[in-house]
């Protein structure tokens, strides 16, 4: 079901949502349902998994909901839950942690289309940094998708990691200097 | 030592950053499926259900849909509704109807079941625009059954209201034809009645073609809680900058509670209903009057 209308603001809907609209909390699942599969897709590598995962988190969200601190940022207290549940997902289920994901193999949505060579290239850099990033550990995986594949700010990537604001920088450089290490172990 | 990895190994920082980056644009997401939000709203209302469904349908004196409402204010959990009107709407769902959505406005919980409400559709008809307003401004009283509370002066309401009874500023409906009254203080409802008026026929067997009820919803937390059946629509709509809920179509029971009284309250005029909040009071327009026209009263209220 869909309500029409004046568009409510995020602060006005997550209000009447705490009071038990589940109008208002069904707006604000469609608000950022988008990326919450793309969270979930990143932390479990599976595609019916992610969609699952969200599904549970947002069901957990709302139980949260409560303890939500008005005024703060809604997208990364929720997707901290998504991520949350759908690592658990991916362990319980046993499968190691990977990037099981579907890469294309052109560029999406360039306005000039690259040159043969550059495609290549282009692909085999993509494959290059996607088989070591899946020799990564999770912490240091997940810290750069949320930074890079997600572009979520600093502080975003925080709450949805769970980890204080001041360390995502330098986890994330960390992480990036271990990507390069992958990089030579798969290169030699 | 040559090869893609050691190539992209040997990337400045900023090279390597947008390498990252690129690779993330070219990740084919799975997509949220389209029906998400109704499937977890379903959910959520059915799970509010499923652990008090048990032992309580038996009961069916009305006392039973209300809890004291420290009773739902679990642990930081946001409220849903009283939880044996859940139990109720268990009983609608079990009959056939398969998913409900609520949601809430002061003073009011509306439940909405059934998946087959789209909103959008069509209103049911109401009868032409009657051309003559009746000679005298005064309606016969309403039959008991319909008569909510007592009746009484818009002067006595406001006397007996501790808050500002409002009246719609719109011209073509003009002054109300009867004002009824029920509790009084900040647990007063007023309810205003109006004959026909141009785009408003009088409802079938009744003597009125609005009823429009003001309470202080911050106080009467749940007063009304409508169960609505499929084919109903909910349209949000903008009511002078505030949220309303147009619902249209035939709402199949509404219960309400002021102070302790507790009543069954079938729709008056099996009109649609228009419900709204304005500075902690909640109103309600029930009338055959299409969703323009009764937007257009409530934006008017003074």
């Amino acid at each position: 079901m869909t309500v029409e209308g004046r568009p409510l603001e995020e602060s006005e809907l997550i209000e009447r949502a705490q009071r038990g609209d589940l109008v208002a909390y069904g707006d604000l699942v469609r608000a950022y349902q988008d990326v919450a599969v793309r969270t979930a897709y990143l932390a479990c590598g599976d595609a019916a998994e992610a969609e699952d995962a969200v599904q549970e988190a947002l069901i957990k969200a709302h139980r949260a909901l409560g303890r939500f601190r008005a005024g703060a940022p809604f997208r990364p207290w929720l997707l901290q839950i998504v991520a949350n549940e759908a690592r658990n997902r991916r362990r319980s289920a046993g499968r190691r942690a990977g990037l099981a994901l579907r890469v294309a193999e052109d560029r999406p949505s360039d306005a000039a289309a690259p040159s043969p060579e550059a495609a290549v290239l282009a692909g085999e850099t993509r494959a290059a940094l996607l088989g070591a990033m899946d020799r990564l550990s999770e912490d240091d995986r997940l810290v750069l998708a949320y930074r890079y594949f997600l572009d979520l700010s600093e502080a975003e990537t925080a709450t949805a990691l769970g980890i204080p604001r001041g360390t995502v920088k330098s986890r994330a450089s960390r992480a990036i200097a271990r990507l390069r290490g992958r990089l030579m172990e798969l290169a030699s | 030592m040559t090869g893609p990895a050691a190539r992209v190994a040997a990337l400045s920082d900023d090279q390597f950053a947008a390498a990252l980056v690129d690779l993330g644009r070219s990740i084919q997401y799975p997509s949220a499926p389209p029906d998400l939000a109704d499937r977890v709203v379903a959910r959520l209302v059915a799970e509010a259900t499923a652990p008090q469904r048990a032992g309580r349908l038996g009961r069916w004196s009305l006392d039973w849909l209300w809890t004291p409402a420290a009773d739902d204010r679990r642990a930081g959990r946001p409220r849903l509704r009283p939880a044996a009107v859940l139990a109720l709407i268990a009983l609608l769902v079990l009959a056939g109807l398969a998913a409900a959505v609520a949601f809430g406005i002061p003073g009011i919980r509306l439940v909405f079941v059934g998946p087959t409400a789209t909103p959008g559709a069509s209103a049911p008809p109401v009868g032409s625009p009657v051309g003559s307003l009746p000679a005298s401004p005064s309606l016969p009283p309403l039959e008991p059954a319909l008569a909510p509370g007592h009746l009484v002066t818009l002067e006595e309401a406001r006397a007996a209201a501790d808050f500002p009874v409002e009246v719609p500023g719109d011209q073509a409906v003009g002054q109300p034809d009867a004002v009824y009254l029920d509790g009084t203080g900040a647990e007063a409802r007023v309810t205003l009645v109006y004959g026909a008026r141009p785009g408003m026929p009088l409802a079938a067997g009744a003597s009125a073609s609005a009823l429009l009820t003001q309470f202080r919803g911050a106080v009467n937390v749940d007063a009304f809680v409508k169960i609505v059946e499929p084919g109903t629509t909910v349209d949000r709509v903008n009511v002078g900058g505030r949220t309303g809920y147009w619902i249209a179509g035939r709402p199949h029971v509404i219960f309400y509670r002021f102070g302790s009284d507790t009543s069954p309250d079938e729709i008056r005029l099996a009109g649609n209903v228009l419900i709204w909040e304005h500075d902690g009071i909640t109103f309600r327009l029930e009338t055959t009057a299409d969703q323009a026209t009764a937007t257009r009263i409530a934006t008017s209220m003074r």
